[in-house]
């Protein structure tokens, strides 16, 4: 059975794919727990209590995504398979043609929406702090690029949650900015230091 | 000529921080740029901050996450008593030296 190029068994890839999202957000939720339990107290264990906190959001959104493919998946199947059996043949794919197509469509539009709704939801600068903390050393990246990123995850909490979609927009090219500058400004500082350490003999 | 190295050191930005920490009370570095109107920048505010906590002119305590908050925690900074007293000297030092100021 197809409509729109979607099949049983796209439908059932589908499933299985969530399925698996759903295993990586808790491992990775029991994974940040873990390094709570081990992380002395301090800067380190607060910032693993916010990691905790975003897993825990993650694997909620993703479990209800699953529920909500298994949904589409077992009601398709159910049709499917009254229509095979011969019974009521016409009514049944007068009923299947539509709910196949409205399943295409929620796939489609659940796939959009997942998109848009991590693109609105992602704080701003995630991607160049994590680019940051690689390149950097620790110290640095704590004293200069962290509380960057920190400010700008409350700001776009705020806007996000206001209902400032374009404010939130915005904020990741004010992170592209205040990133840029950082890094300017900390290799500056680190040339002169070096120039004075140079100059001093 | 001799060396002033142990002398501290105040540069304009520097000295805005301080001043806005003195009269402010604990501020984010956000508060700080919105409160400097321009003269701070979001980018560069936290090198400055930096740079100041190495003289030992500021300090900062990290803020308790708020439950749900996505991110590394944010950071309230204020001013110890030895950039309070650096700040004081440069004011007197400036009143000083302005124009009709004291002698």
């Amino acid at each position: 059975m197809t409509a729109r190029g979607l099949s049983l068994a796209d439908l059932a890839a589908n499933v299985a794919a969530r399925r698996e999202m759903v295993e990586v957000s808790r491992s990775l939720l029991n994974a940040a727990r873990c390094m709570y339990e081990q992380a002395p107290p301090g800067l380190e264990r607060a910032r693993l209590v916010a990691e905790i906190h975003r897993h825990r959001e993650r694997l909620a959104a993703s479990m209800a995504l699953l529920a909500e493919a298994e949904a589409v998946y077992d009601g398709l199947r159910r049709l499917s398979s009254h229509a095979i059996s011969g019974a009521a043949t016409a009514k049944a794919k007068s009923t299947l043609a539509p709910l196949t197509v409205t399943a295409t469509a929620t796939v489609a539009t659940t796939a959009t929406a997942t998109a848009t709704v991590r693109r609105t939801r992602k704080p701003p600068g995630s991607t160049l702090a994590a680019i940051a903390r690689r390149a950097c050393t620790t110290d640095v990246y704590e004293a200069t690029f962290e509380p960057i990123y920190a400010d700008l995850c409350h700001e776009h909490r705020l806007a996000v949650g206001a209902g400032r979609t374009w404010r939130a927009r915005w904020m990741r090219l004010e992170a592209v900015r205040a990133f840029a500058g950082a890094t300017f400004a900390h290799a500056a500082l680190q040339l002169w230091r070096r120039v004075r350490r140079l100059a001093g003999g | 000529m001799p060396a002033h190295d142990d002398i501290p050191a105040l540069s304009g930005k520097e000295r805005l921080i301080l001043e806005l920490l003195i009269h402010g009370g604990a501020l984010y570095g956000l508060d700080l740029v919105r409160a400097s109107e321009g003269e701070l920048k979001r980018g560069t505010v936290y090198v400055t901050l930096s740079r100041m906590a190495d003289k030992g002119y500021v300090d900062h305590r990290v803020e308790d996450p708020p439950p749900g908050e996505t991110g590394p925690p944010r950071r309230i900074y204020h001013a110890t008593g030895h950039g309070q007293r650096v700040f004081a000297a440069w004011e007197m030092l400036r009143a000083q030296l302005a124009p009709g100021g004291a002698r």
